[in-house]
């Protein structure tokens, strides 16, 4: 079930808000498994037998990590690490290993004949196994007590409003809010309904607007001119920020409504100075989770400079290889561990210049760089080949081809280009509001979008991040 | 582990918040439907959605309908046909929707013929856009022949317009758009297809092979809504590049449903689909231009005035 999808506006989203108001405190928690698990299981529900699988490795290993001390404490969270990655690397990089090995193999003409096993990949696996990571290595660490309900600690993995696409959540954070004894709170639901309004208004105007232009372009780059890729990598800039941040406003409203907090999962990336100010303003809840398990005990940066080169760019490559399992992902990441590298080279050049140079200029100077190198890093991102990626980067930047804007693709005729610029400057506008959307007058800030999303919406699809 | 607390003591109800809302919507939406219904939907006669709406509303005792497919709509120019003609072709219409507009045409208190368009694959499955259909979706003929792809959403205000907003904003502005000539319904295209796309369309179409699938069930359902009139129906072929016609496998089957309607006493066949025109006159290897619109229209007119069968103008 899509957030965007009639069935969960109309009817499973205030179902599930009404009920759980309305039942007694002890049966809440049930309440949301059970919708949570129809939520889920609304894709392709066989796959809630995975989730259960790492919901029962993970719910036993806290509990006997936590009895635990020395030698066998490691080995079950060893275990359960090996548990969790092992369902991701399966489901999500088997098939991306044995193509990769087939090539090589092939191409030292040896016959290779592991076949493709055709795995569809579950629904936003890698940001449950994350959230259920994130429980037996906090147990581990002693930062947080093993869950002793089943259920509630079913409902930490699948909670339904992140269960897909996020925000990755810490048990510390999560865990506690299930426990809770909680009433109506008429202003967590204002709230609420607030963010989720505008998340549909950044995913179902923008997004999905953008979406077909950057879809048409992107399926043809050897038929597109550079202007014309140049427009569609800007717009897929704009569409993924809208449809990924639509989707954590929905979520953290939907958990809200119900007086849930949910983790800030962005802060207007784009307004970032440099790449490093970046990452701490996208997907926030995932960079602060390779920064606390994966950065942090590579050594982060208390060690020595080569070292700490080294731990910046492999967080980023492993970032990179999370997102899918594709060369193009592990190139995105590659370029952003390689622009936080160059950054700290050359930071005592820059921080001369800086000082050197008006404010003013240094800020704009900043966020053009830094928009400039996080929207070619997205070509890797959005081409389907590594091939594909350097074609349109390479026409992009020698401006091959017609100077127009289209391909020939109805999607990219004027009409739609005039129509994604006109959303875009709708998104623009929209930065008039407070950062944390608290309006002055959120009844008329509600009725204004609903009414805005019905006119100017599209039907579009999944979200983008989905497919993590 | 101990229970937490994190509860308000607010008494506000959520209707509070709610209800305002909802009030704003549902005037918001009353308010805005009217707008985009007349202003947009209905704005430009030659809209799909403002032909559905002139079908299914008024009455032009004197009016000859020609109905269709986009072939229709860019083929037909009705001021050269017949002063009271109107082009009602739809784009991607074919047997399921020209059926429910022929219904319709035919259940009006007139005499006059009806000119339809019969593409070479009339009984292939198309989808129109549901847009042009929205505005009228009250209508019992339009709830039945959509009723796979109307959601309960398309019967309320505004909200039944989610998703094609676009359709009708690009209807308004064609109305201004230079590259066209519209006339009683019928909007053509200005330009020819470049030569050097038009060969590559016509490759393409050398390279592929198209044929007359049969659909016996809707073959004769046809058969028998024509025979269900005694009002003078005319159904016209409109011209096709060569192309096209070399690219099908089995044109006698065509002739030989043509042949079938010819039967019917009052259904007279003009089948142009040969007709000669230069490459200038066609868009692509189905759709014909203005230019080689006029020519069409010019050569049907004098075909229906030899069978006598237009109504006679009064000067």
């Amino acid at each position: 079930m899509l957030f965007n999808s009639f069935e969960f506006i109309c009817i499973f989203f205030p179902l599930v808000t009404g009920l759980y108001f309305l039942l007694p405190q002890r049966w809440r928690w049930l309440l949301l498994l059970v919708a949570s698990c129809w939520f889920y299981m609304t894709f392709v529900p066989v796959y809630i037998l995975i989730l259960a699988f790492t919901i029962g490795v993970d719910y036993f290993a806290g509990l006997w990590i936590e009895r635990s001390e020395g030698r066998k404490r490691k080995l079950l969270l060893t275990a359960s690490i090996i548990a969790n990655v092992g369902v991701l690397a399966f489901f999500k990089y088997f098939n991306f290993l044995n193509e990769s090995i087939a090539e090589v193999v092939r191409g030292l003409g040896f016959h290779y004949g592991v076949p493709d096993l055709g795995i569809i990949l579950p629904i936003g696996l890698s940001f449950h196994t994350f959230q259920s990571l994130s429980y037996t290595i906090e147990v581990y660490r002693k930062h947080q007590a093993a869950e002793r309900r089943l259920g509630i600690f079913a409902l930490y993995v699948m909670f339904y409003p992140q269960l897909v696409a996020g925000p990755i959540e810490r048990p510390q954070a999560l865990l506690p809010q299930f426990h809770a004894r909680r009433r109506f709170n008429a202003d967590d639901f204002q709230y609420g309904l607030t963010r989720m309004a505008f998340g549909f208004f950044k995913k179902v105007v923008v997004a999905d607007r953008l979406a077909p232009y950057v879809d048409a372009v992107y399926a043809d780059i050897p038929g597109s001119n550079g202007l014309t890729i140049l427009v569609a990598t800007v717009f897929f800039a704009v569409q993924i920020y809208c449809d990924f941040s639509g989707y954590s406003d929905i979520a953290i409203g939907a958990a809200r409504v119900m007086g849930f907090r949910l983790m800030e999962n962005f802060r207007r990336p784009y307004l970032s100075t440099s790449v490093s100010e970046f990452w701490s303003r996208w997907h926030i809840s995932l960079s602060s989770w390779f920064r606390d398990y994966l950065y942090i005990p590579l050594g982060g940066n208390r060690v020595v400079k080569w070292r700490w080169y080294y731990n910046l760019f492999i967080v980023f490559l492993v970032s990179g290889l999370w997102h899918g399992a594709n060369w193009t992902y592990v190139i995105w990441g590659g370029l952003h561990g390689t622009y936080l590298v160059a950054a700290l080279v050359l930071r005592p050049a820059t921080d001369r210049l800086g000082r050197a140079l008006p404010g003013l200029l240094t800020r704009a100077f900043g966020h053009l760089s830094t928009f400039t190198l996080v929207t070619l890093a997205w070509v890797f991102f959005r081409a389907t080949t590594a091939g594909d990626a350097m074609l349109g980067l390479r026409k992009m930047v020698t401006m091959q081809g017609a100077w127009q804007v289209g391909n020939g693709h109805v999607a990219t005729s004027m009409f739609h280009f005039f129509g994604c610029t006109a959303v875009i400057g709708l998104l623009l506008l929209s930065g008039k509001l407070p950062m944390d959307l608290r309006v002055r007058h959120p009844r008329t800030f509600v009725t204004t979008t609903v009414l805005l999303i019905l006119l100017l919406g599209r039907n579009g699809g999944d979200f983008i991040y989905f497919q993590f | 582990m101990a229970e937490i607390s994190s509860t308000s003591s607010s008494d506000r109800m959520p209707w509070r918040f709610l209800l305002p809302v909802l009030a704003g919507i549902v005037l918001g939406c009353a308010v805005l439907d009217p707008l985009i219904t007349h202003g947009l939907a209905w704005s430009n006669p030659s809209f799909g959605a403002a032909k559905v709406h002139r079908l299914f509303t008024e009455l032009h005792p004197d009016e000859v309908a020609i109905i269709g497919s986009s072939r229709a709509d860019g083929s037909y120019v009705p001021e050269l046909i017949h002063p009271a003609a109107w082009n009602y072709g739809i784009e991607e219409t074919g047997y399921d929707v020209t059926r429910m507009i022929l219904g319709q045409e035919l259940a009006k208190p007139k005499l006059g013929p009806v000119i339809i368009n019969f593409d070479h694959t009339f009984f292939s499955p198309y989808q129109p856009s549901i847009a042009h259909f929205i505005p009228e979706v009250r209508q019992a003929a339009v709830a039945e022949c959509f009723a796979q792809r109307l959601h309960w959403y398309n019967h309320l205000p505004t909200l039944r317009y989610f998703g094609v907003m676009d359709e009708y904003v690009k209807a308004f502005l064609s109305k201004y758009a230079s590259g066209t000539v519209q006339s009683n319904g019928g909007i053509f295209v200005n330009n020819a297809a470049p030569p050097e796309e038009l060969a590559g369309m016509v490759q393409r179409r050398n390279a592929t092979r198209h044929a007359w699938i049969p659909h016996p069930k809707e073959e004769q359902a046809w058969i028998d809504l024509l025979a269900s009139t005694k009002r003078t129906l005319v159904v016209v072929v409109a011209p096709y590049h060569p192309a096209y016609l070399q690219a099908e496998t089995n044109p006698a089957a065509v002739q030989e449903y043509l042949g079938r309607m010819e039967a019917l006493p009052h259904v007279h066949v003009v089948d142009l689909s040969a007709m000669p025109l230069p490459d200038s006159c066609f868009q692509n290897t189905t759709h014909v231009n203005w230019a080689g619109a006029v020519r069409f229209s010019k050569e049907l007119r004098s075909h229906l005035n030899a069978l006598e069968l237009l109504p006679i103008v009064q000067e």
